[in-house]
Order: structure tokens, then sequence, then C-alpha cells
């Protein structure tokens, strides 16, 4: 099962008409993301789980479940590698 | 997909609240002689509950930054409470002080417990002697010196706001130059106000006019430095470039609103008319159905039609119709100073500055 997330310390974000705007306060710049990117930046900062996330966003968008779990996936990721969020590790390890 | 001055932009034009400053207190613990803040306590003053209602009224309203200023919010009993409260809420927060309690356990209580995106501290000189004779505190330069080596090695954000005086317009260029030795980015404004109650006694201190022109010149000589820079250095990051067209004058009103200690509601800090009360409606009530910020929205759309066409030195004035009101009664009228420009003094230009 895929890692779970949250959203970095550092990051500010709010939601503004579907489009989500994210501070990351170290690097100090703002970036924005489109509705679906927002909607998972959202479930995210919720504490739901990546398949939690899928689920969610399979009911609430119009297109192939397939496709819309394949955009979860490659959203987190690219949040993660903007340290927007940060994957959390697995329980009983250290982090 | 929207880029942040885009957004920013649809926020002035459509009245979306975008920024929140609160004013927490006008308590301080130094007594410049210019200060704008009524201290007169009129009525009892917002309890942290309250605070921690109307932040999360902001937070629902998708508003994105929180300013923290006073006085000295500092000095508020429960500062941490508070600020703690609007991190947890997934504000960027800015807090403005006068940095003279920002050292040990107090700098380090705010990066680990209120975590703010930048810290805005006051300068009133680039020695001792001025900026000690405008805080009315000896030793206070060299103690705010001493806070900004510790908050850097905090890691901490920070920025300096001076107001142009008859005082410390000798000291313009050393001003700059010390900010420039700091690294920290450094904002002029060149307007004393008048006191909240009306009181015009700070303005026995406003720059004179060879002190506008020399910061003038001194803003210049920084703005070609840095668009030079600009060019040389890299292309624009994420989150900049150019918004649309914006309808007003500035956001007074329409992104921004400030809140005073009492709850009262005001489009902007210089600007205070009062347009409602957070203990009387909520804040969403306010912003969507006040008449007086309907008015204050209607005239910096004047604004934006009549600033151009003042006589004056316009190639160095930002009006400000708030400081217009205050000083003529008049949101529309012209005066006389160089009311804010900002000079950029490292490489850091600062985000989520508009």
């Amino acid at each position: 099962m895929p890692s779970a997330f949250r959203i970095a310390p550092d990051v500010r974000y709010r939601v503004i008409d579907d489009e989500a705007v994210v501070v990351r306060q170290r690097e100090g710049d703002v970036l924005v993301f489109n509705q679906v990117a927002a909607r998972v930046i959202q479930l995210v900062g919720e504490g739901l789980s990546p398949q939690q996330i899928g689920d969610c966003a399979v009911d609430e968008f119009d297109a192939p479940e397939a496709m819309i779990r394949e955009d979860v996936e490659t959203f987190l990721d690219e949040l993660e590698s903007l340290n927007v969020v940060e994957r959390l590790a697995p329980a009983g390890q250290d982090s | 997909m929207s880029t942040f001055p885009e957004i920013t932009a649809r926020a002035w034009n459509e009245g979306r609240l975008l920024d929140a400053v609160l004013e927490l207190t006008h308590r301080c613990n130094f007594d410049c002689f210019f200060c704008y803040n009524d201290r007169v306590l009129r009525t009892w003053p917002l309890t942290s509950d309250e605070y921690s209602d109307l932040m999360e009224q902001l937070a629902d309203m998708a508003v994105l930054n929180l300013t923290l200023t006073g006085g000295e919010p500092l000095v508020h009993p429960d500062f941490f409470a508070i600020g703690a409260r609007a991190r947890d809420l997934g504000f960027v927060i800015r807090l403005k002080s006068n940095g003279h309690l920002l050292r040990g356990d107090v700098a380090r209580r705010l990066k680990d417990e209120v975590a703010p995106y930048q810290i805005d501290l006051s300068v009133h000189g680039a020695t001792a002697e001025v900026h000690d004779r405008q805080t009315q505190q000896p030793g206070s330069f060299d103690q705010l010196l001493k806070n900004i080596d510790e908050m850097n090695r905090l890691e901490l954000r920070m920025k300096l706001n001076c107001t142009l005086t008859a005082w410390n317009e000798e000291e313009v260029e050393e001003i700059f130059n010390l900010a420039d030795r700091l690294g920290l980015l450094l904002n002029f404004n060149a307007t004393v106000s008048p006191k909240d109650n009306g009181d015009t006694a700070p303005m026995s201190l406003a720059p004179t006019p060879e002190g506008i022109s020399r910061l003038s010149r001194a803003l210049a000589q920084r703005r070609e430095e840095a668009q030079r820079r600009e060019k040389e250095e890299s292309p624009l990051k994420d989150g900049k470039g150019q918004g649309p067209d914006v309808i007003r004058h500035c956001g007074a009103g329409a992104s921004s609103v400030t809140i005073d200690q009492w709850g009262n509601v005001m489009p902007c800090v210089q600007w205070r008319r009062v347009v409602g009360n957070v203990r009387e409606k909520p804040i969403a009530e306010i912003w969507s159905t006040s008449s007086g910020l309907e008015e204050v929205r209607a005239l910096t759309v004047e604004a934006k039609k009549v600033v151009p066409h003042f006589d004056g030195p316009a190639d160095v004035t930002i009006f400000c119709p708030g400081i217009a009101d205050l000083l003529t009664g008049d949101a529309l009228a012209f005066y006389p100073g160089l009311p804010s420009q900002e000079a950029t003094s490292s490489s850091d230009d600062g985000a989520v500055d508009h």
C-alpha cells in the first residue's frame, strides 16, 4: 500500500476558485495548482490516505477511474518533489 | 490555470478578501513621537477566544495572508496563543514589530509556535542616536541589531520598515546601506500620518521636500540597479509575472481589511473608516453587505482614474486614498509627500508581497 502523506510543515495553502494557492514559506514563493491537484492537496490536509484520496477523486470528477487514480498518484509524486507534501513513514518505522 | 498575480488581480477587481490585518493592541514598549496609534482604550478589547473565532471565519473565507500588528503585537498577553491559532488555521503570517523583544525565548517561541512567513521590523535611523531618539528607548538600536543577528541564526525571514522623518532624512543612504549589510529588504514610507484620533502633532516630524527628494533619488538609483540585476539573473519563478489589468487603485476594502483591537473593521491600516464591527456581525456578512465598504470600493475605482492626472511629483508618488481621506477629508484629493515606495535591498523579493 502506498505511503500516506501530509502537508509539509512550512507550507500554507488556500483553495480559491477551485485552484490551490500554495505558499512555500521556506522557499518564499507561491505555486498555483489546478482543480484536481487542489482537491488532492485539500484531502492530504484532511489526513486521507492515497487510497482514500483516489476514492474521493473518482466520486467527484467525471473521468475514467483508472485515469483519475493515475492522476492522483502523479500529483502526489509531483507535490512531494516540490516539497509541498511529505511522505509519512509507515507505522512502526522511524521517520 | 491562473498565475498568482492573476488571482490577486481578480481579488482586487471582484472584491475577494485575501489579506487581513489584525491590530492586536495599541500598547507598545516604545513611545515613538510620530506613532499614529490612539492608545486610549474605548472599550474591552477582543478576547483570545474572540480572535480565535474571528480567524476561523477568515479561514473559512479563504483569506491567505494574516498580518499581526499593533502597537507592538508582542506585548499582547495572548500573543502566542493567537499566533499559534493563526498558524494552525493555515494563514501565511506576517508580524509587524519594533523587534525589541524578539530575542531568546521569545524569538524561539515565535519560530516554533507561530512560524511566521516574515517579520517586518521598524527601523528609524542608521545610527543609535537617530533611532533611539525616535523610540525614546536608549539602547533600542543596538538591541535591534543584536536581535536581527539572533533571528538570522534562527532562520526567521525579516524585512525592515522605515518611516522617513525630519529626524532621519539625512541618513537615507546609510539606512539603505544598513539594510544591505543585514541582507534585508527595506521599505520606506514617506508619509507621517496624523494620529487615529485626528491629532496632527506627529506631522511636525514630516520629512522636508529636500528629504523626500533625497529618498526619491536613492530609490531611483536602487530601482535601476535592481532592474539591471533582474535582467542578468534567472527568468521569472512560478507565481510571478504580470497580472491582468486591475480596475482599482489599491486593494483597500476590496482584497484586504484591517480589524482593530475592539473589533472595528476598516478598509486598510491607513484608511480608518469604520465599516462594521465583528462583535456585531460576522466578518463575512460585513464584507458582503457593508455600504461603507461598497463606498470605499467605488472610491478605489475612481482613484485609479484620477491619480494619473494629479499635478505634482506623480512619478514618485504612490497615492493612498486612506491618507488623503485622513489629511484632506477627501479620499480622491491630492496631498503632498511620497507615501510609500519599496526598494529592493537584497535578491529576495518576497513572493507573497503585493
